[in-house]
């Protein structure tokens, strides 16, 4: 489902206004923080080490949470082919073995997007994906992985 | 005093399940259901050598089988506990639960973690995670390679440090020591091997691409135990023939049946490419053994293309000793006890070789997001004298085995 920004924007004005200056593309995943993060952006590599578990803390050096929606299963889908473009079964087999040789903790999982804005919203260390045009002012844009 | 580490997990478990909701503490698992069969009674099957029987022709659900338990304590910000007691089918016949893994880990920046206390053992790729069958895409790892690894886990401490580069690209460097606290079965009915004490040293680094996974390692072990009884005192008896028949060659070959201080060093690299459906598994180590046991040379390679959920795979293994502890003959002249000796040495001596490959055909099905099903064909054709890797292995036997799997792992 994808939509035109001039689309999103001639359908629904209010949520654009929402948005504020952020121009984002509905539809698309976009990466957001915590306020208090000290974080303005991330690069795709970045965000890479965070989700995958090589890095553990965010740039400003507060530690880092991951949070990952695990529901729908197409979303975390194509949330990982997106990021690292790897099947769930691949993503799932490689932390069974970074988990149980103690290496790191995978993404905490919620079940939907409210929960992941509420997490990142209410932890500073948070960093989590969801649906662009769900982005409200609680909550900082610092990537956008449809691009 | 065997059931510890299972009543502490439970204690633990107990005490916390009223505090579920904080989120400090974590409990999961991992496991195996597996059963086995060999096309062939004259040899049995063995997975690693701290199993002391193997799979013959009838169904065997020891040889894969296994459960995992861990808990893992957020305590700080930069300190968190894990602990895992794993059961399997170990050295003394029965599925007595071990702590595989209980450390204090220490992360004070991003990329660096310093950890203190029961560790795994990654001598080579995926040796501490020898266990967790979800993480691997075979059925097993391959046995001509993991399979004579003496030691899974070790009481001491490592440092890992990692380091983001260039594009989605990262290094990592690890050093590791500390002291062994297994036990091994031995071709003796009922007697263990003691590996208590034992020293372990090593490095590693690993480069991690956008596909690619490359691994170099070097590892040591340093013997602190004796042999068992058995073989002590058919040392004493070889002493004996030697003094008899003065032969110093046969002087020197009892001199040298000697556990304690032997070195043994483990060189391995290996890699790992994943790029859309393809993976691609290539390894190779070579195992110095000082003056006592074989000097080992083995390898894999594994090609694997996902369709869907299914992974269809093709793996292929091999270990050589390079230089084969030898052959002796019957000890000329000395009647039945010298060649029950002579029979005695050349037991001892032929279990430290081991010489074979394996070429398996498997599949795995991700039939679902926390199990996955596996089947395996396995070929193996191994020189029938050199017998580290088998239990019982019978005169005739010709070498050849073929083993049929099926495994269901999960995670939770």
């Amino acid at each position: 489902m994808r939509h035109s920004p001039l689309r999103m924007m001639c359908f629904s004005p209010l949520l654009m206004a929402m948005l504020g200056a952020t121009a984002l593309a509905a539809g698309e995943p976009v990466v957001i923080v915590n306020l208090q993060s000290g974080v303005e952006k991330l690069s795709r590599d970045e965000v890479t080490n965070l989700f995958m578990g090589r890095q553990k803390r965010l740039p400003s050096g507060i530690v880092a949470l991951p949070v990952e929606q695990a529901q729908p299963v197409a979303t975390r889908a194509r949330f990982y082919l997106l990021l690292v473009k790897k099947d769930l079964p691949d993503i799932n087999a490689y932390w069974a073995r970074l988990f149980f040789s103690g290496q790191a903790q995978p993404p905490r999982q919620v079940n939907s997007a409210a929960e992941v804005l509420e997490l990142v919203a209410g932890n500073k260390g948070a960093i989590g994906v969801v649906d662009g045009a769900l982005v409200d002012r609680r909550v900082r844009v610092v990537l956008d992985l449809g691009r | 005093m065997r059931m510890k580490p299972w009543a502490a997990l439970t204690v633990v478990s107990l005490t916390l399940t009223a505090q579920e909701a904080d989120s400090k503490w974590r409990f999961s698992g991992f496991g195996t259901l597996g059963l086995a069969s060999n096309s062939t009674d004259l040899v049995e099957y063995s997975r690693e050598l701290s199993q002391p029987r193997g799979t013959s022709r009838s169904l065997n659900a020891k040889l894969d089988s296994r459960l995992g338990l861990q808990v893992n304590v957020d305590l700080s910000e930069d300190f968190s506990f894990v602990g895992q007691v794993v059961s399997k089918y170990r050295y003394d016949g029965t599925f007595t639960p071990d702590l595989s893994w209980a450390f204090l880990s220490y992360a004070p920046t991003s990329g660096v973690q310093v950890r203190a206390g029961r560790l795994g053992w990654d001598v080579f790729q995926l040796s501490d995670t020898r266990n967790v069958g979800y993480s691997n895409l075979w059925v097993r790892p391959p046995v001509d390679f993991y399979g004579p690894l003496q030691v899974s886990s070790m009481d001491g401490g490592d440092v890992a440090w990692t380091t983001p580069f260039g594009e989605g690209q990262s290094l990592r460097l690890k050093v590791s020591a500390g002291q062994v606290w297994e036990k091994l079965p031995t071709s003796f009915p009922g007697v263990v091997q003691e590996l208590k004490g034992g020293k372990l040293l090593g490095a590693l680094a690993e480069y991690q691409g956008e596909n690619l996974n490359f691994r170099v390692a070097y590892m040591r072990f340093r013997t602190a135990q004796d042999f068992i009884a058995p073989v002590a005192s058919l040392r004493e008896g070889v002493y004996a023939f030697a003094t008899l028949l003065n032969d110093p060659g046969l002087a020197r070959q009892a001199d040298a049946m000697v556990f304690k201080d032997q070195v043994f060093q483990y060189y391995s690299a290996g890699l790992n490419w994943q790029q859309g459906p393809l993976r691609i598994d290539a390894v190779g180590a070579r195992v110095n053994s000082g003056a006592l046991f074989s000097t080992l040379n083995a390898g894999y390679a594994s090609v694997g293309y996902r369709v869907g959920a299914v992974v269809p795979y093709l793996l292929a293994s091999r270990i050589a000793t390079a230089n084969p502890a030898p052959y002796v003959g019957a000890l000329p002249g000395l009647g039945p006890q010298g060649a029950a000796v002579a029979e005695g040495i050349q037991r001892f001596l032929t279990n430290s070789n081991a010489d074979q490959n394996t070429v398996a055909l498997g599949l795995r099905w991700d039939f679902h997001p926390k199990a996955a099903l596996k089947v395996q064909v396995d070929r193996a054709s191994a020189d029938p004298k050199a017998t580290m890797l088998w239990p019982e292995p019978k005169p005739a036997w010709n070498g050849k085995a073929t083993v049929s799997s099926v495994v269901l792992d999960f995670v939770f």
